[in-house]
């Protein structure tokens, strides 16, 4: 994940000549069915938990089962899908994104998120505790923090360059675990931007908690979808945005 | 395993009880749908294009590689598809480098396609010692043991029989091999479709097997070679060069490409290669060991039926026999010949069972049986009233005779 590179310091007036650990960027170019879908920069780990997460978020598959074959070599993913059409069908933007992979999904399909979770300010704080301690964050400031909580315990906590693509791969990593997405939350250090948001409402997620602060269209997607958004979660702070009543205060 | 369910993808059952599966499977519906969706959705030769249907074909046939030495636990060694087990055996055959004076070792069990290729090494000055089983084609481990020498380059051996049905010890067998510095070469023809496979557990240098056997369409059989520990004793040369298997040519010189490439020169069959693909999902589905467990009860089943039939011999383990077996049962029926049981069976009764020398002309020899067998073979997809069926239409035939 990390990398040393030469590096010339300044501080004030001097000068040092040094390395520098630096997080690895890659470009991964998904293939579905013989045909270019997206190129993402990421980092390198993961890269089979990434596909198949981000192939579910963007909802080209409904399940892993969907993906007849993966075959990942260097910087390209070559996927076969059942059903390949939902790779090619106009998508309509409706959000920003990040880099080559914004989220493109029709408003008007948005899912609905069916989960009766409800979760409490320490299991948030815990959350946000786990995902902070990063040594790689720590060592190069260079990386997000994504963790996918179940009611007792971590199911996973991934780094990457980009938020969106930790979330993808801790979506992935369950799909393959068969986690029931109902029964767990997500809790990041970045922004809960639209992308972020709607990542969540396709798998199934009922809450998503950050450190960071959140947006406009992420707020309209959770209220149609039935997401919780829990954003500035600093210490003993935090900001309820979407539907409080899966947040207990006490 | 649900029986009904699997039945529903073989629609020809409804219209015959088919009992010949040693010799060829049925082929369910999914493997068939595999097999036209190349042709319909992404019909490309493999290998050589950069375009869509090309990147579809080859990697849906590099997966079915993938898939078929998975369910070997081959996945270390290199897993070459060839048309069948046949094939495969002669690609060793032709494929190692023989020196005169070399000893290989058989059984008088096998197949021809286990027999001829090493029969015809004899031109090159190849010695053959083929070992003979007793009636129910057991083979004494200490009988391996004396033929084994140690000047012996391959032992070649089913793993069961086509004819009695008998599973012979290959684990055991590797073991002595190693011990004496042999290679050894398992026909699993009839083992890979029926019973759970493991080559690390074998640790056999050559597993040869065929598609259609098991549930695939013809014109994909595998050649699965280990490719750790490779000496002049197991590396082989491809039996075939051409298109395709070359990762340069230079200088009048050719470099092979590694893999199981090098060793499929020409267009494949690809077709059938992604057919066996989708077979092999199919049996996993099922699994394996509860495809085992059923053709075992359904074999105990017809052979205790058969051991009651006045007229009728089993050639073969029987039911209070201490050797282990498969779902291959082979019979005679007094005062008939074989192929007049099968015809009977076929008009009087719609059962498709196999008669004759079931390729295996020195076995019959040896075991004096001038015309055949007569031999009921089961899968998957066969049921216990189809058993009874079977049964029923011998007792009137063995009436007859």
């Amino acid at each position: 994940m990390l990398k040393s590179f030469k590096c010339r310091k300044l501080d004030g007036v001097e000068v040092e000549e040094t390395t520098c650990q630096v997080v690895e960027e890659v470009p991964l170019s998904i293939f579905i069915n013989g045909r270019h879908f997206a190129t993402a920069m990421i980092s390198p780990e993961m890269r089979v938990e990434f596909v198949t997460g981000h192939l579910f978020a963007e909802r080209i598959v409904a399940g892993r089962d969907e993906i007849e074959s993966l075959e990942i070599e260097g910087n390209v993913a070559r996927a076969i899908v059942s059903n390949p059409m939902r790779a090619i069908v106009p998508r309509r933007p409706i959000v920003s994104g990040c880099g080559g992979i914004a989220s493109f999904l029709d408003e008007s399909k948005l899912p609905l998120i069916e989960s009766d979770l409800v979760i409490g300010k320490e299991q948030a704080q815990e959350a946000m505790k786990a995902i902070s301690l990063s040594e790689v964050h720590i060592a190069t400031g260079g990386v997000h923090s994504v963790g996918l909580f179940g009611e007792k315990k971590a199911v996973c906590i991934i780094e990457d360059i980009g938020r969106h693509n930790a979330l993808d791969k801790a979506i992935g990593h369950a799909l393959a675990d068969r986690v029931d997405f109902s029964r767990t939350f997500v809790a990041c250090t970045g922004r809960i931007s639209s992308d972020m948001a709607l990542k969540c409402s396709v798998a199934g997620i009922p809450i998503v908690v950050s450190r960071g602060a959140t947006t406009s269209l992420a707020i309209s997607i959770a209220e149609r979808t039935n997401l919780c958004i829990i954003a500035f979660l600093r210490g003993k702070r935090l900001s309820v945005y979407t539907n409080p009543e899966r947040f207990r205060i006490d | 395993m649900k029986v009904h369910e699997i039945r529903a993808d073989f629609p020809i059952l409804k219209d015959v009880i088919y009992l010949d599966s040693a010799s060829t499977s049925l082929t369910p519906e999914p493997v068939l749908e595999a097999v036209l969706d190349y042709y319909r959705a992404y019909k490309a030769n493999v290998g050589r294009g950069v375009y869509r249907l090309a990147q579809m074909a080859d990697q849906r046939y590099r997966d079915a590689h993938r898939k078929a030495a998975a369910f070997v636990a081959g996945e270390e060694g290199v897993t070459v598809f060839t048309r069948n087990t046949t094939e495969s055996i002669n690609i060793v055959a032709r494929g190692l480098s023989w020196k005169r004076g070399d000893r290989i070792v058989t059984t008088i069990l096998e197949h021809h396609s286990n027999l001829l290729p090493w029969m015809r090494l004899k031109e090159m000055g190849v010695e053959l010692e083929v070992i003979l089983p007793d009636r129910e084609g057991r083979i004494d481990l200490t009988d391996w043991e004396k033929a084994i020498t140690e000047g012996t380059r391959l032992v070649a051996t089913t793993q069961l029989s086509n004819v009695l049905g008998t599973v012979i010890p290959v684990k055991e067998i590797a073991m002595i091999c190693r011990e004496r510095g042999a290679a050894l070469l398992v026909d699993g023809a009839q083992s890979v479709p029926h019973m759970p496979v493991n080559v690390k557990e074998i640790e056999c240098d050559f597993l040869c097997f065929s598609g259609h056997k098991m549930l695939g369409p013809t014109g994909a059989g595998v050649l699965w070679m280990r490719t750790e520990e490779k000496n002049e004793k197991n590396e082989i040369e491809p039996l075939l060069v051409g298109g395709g298997m070359v990762e340069d040519v230079f200088d009048g010189e050719y470099k092979i490409k590694q893999g199981y490439e090098g060793f499929e020169a020409g267009t494949p069959d690809i077709s059938a290669g992604i057919g066996l693909g989708a077979a092999v999902d199919y049996l996993a589905r099922a699994g394996v060991e509860e495809i085992h467990e059923y053709e075992m009860r359904l074999t105990r089943k017809l052979l205790e039926g058969l051991e009651k039939i006045a007229g009728i011999e089993i050639f073969g383990p029987g039911l209070d026999s201490s050797v282990a077996r498969g779902g291959v049962v082979s019979f005679g029926v007094d005062g008939l010949l074989p192929h007049e049981v099968a015809l009977m069976l076929d008009q009087a009764a719609n059962i498709s069972v196999r008669s004759g020398h079931h390729c295996c002309i020195p076995l019959m020899k040896h075991l004096g049986m001038k015309y055949g067998t007569v031999r009921a073979s089961l899968y998957l997809y066969n049921t216990e009233d189809e058993i009874d069926k079977l049964l029923a239409a011998l007792e009137q035939i063995a009436r007859m005779g």
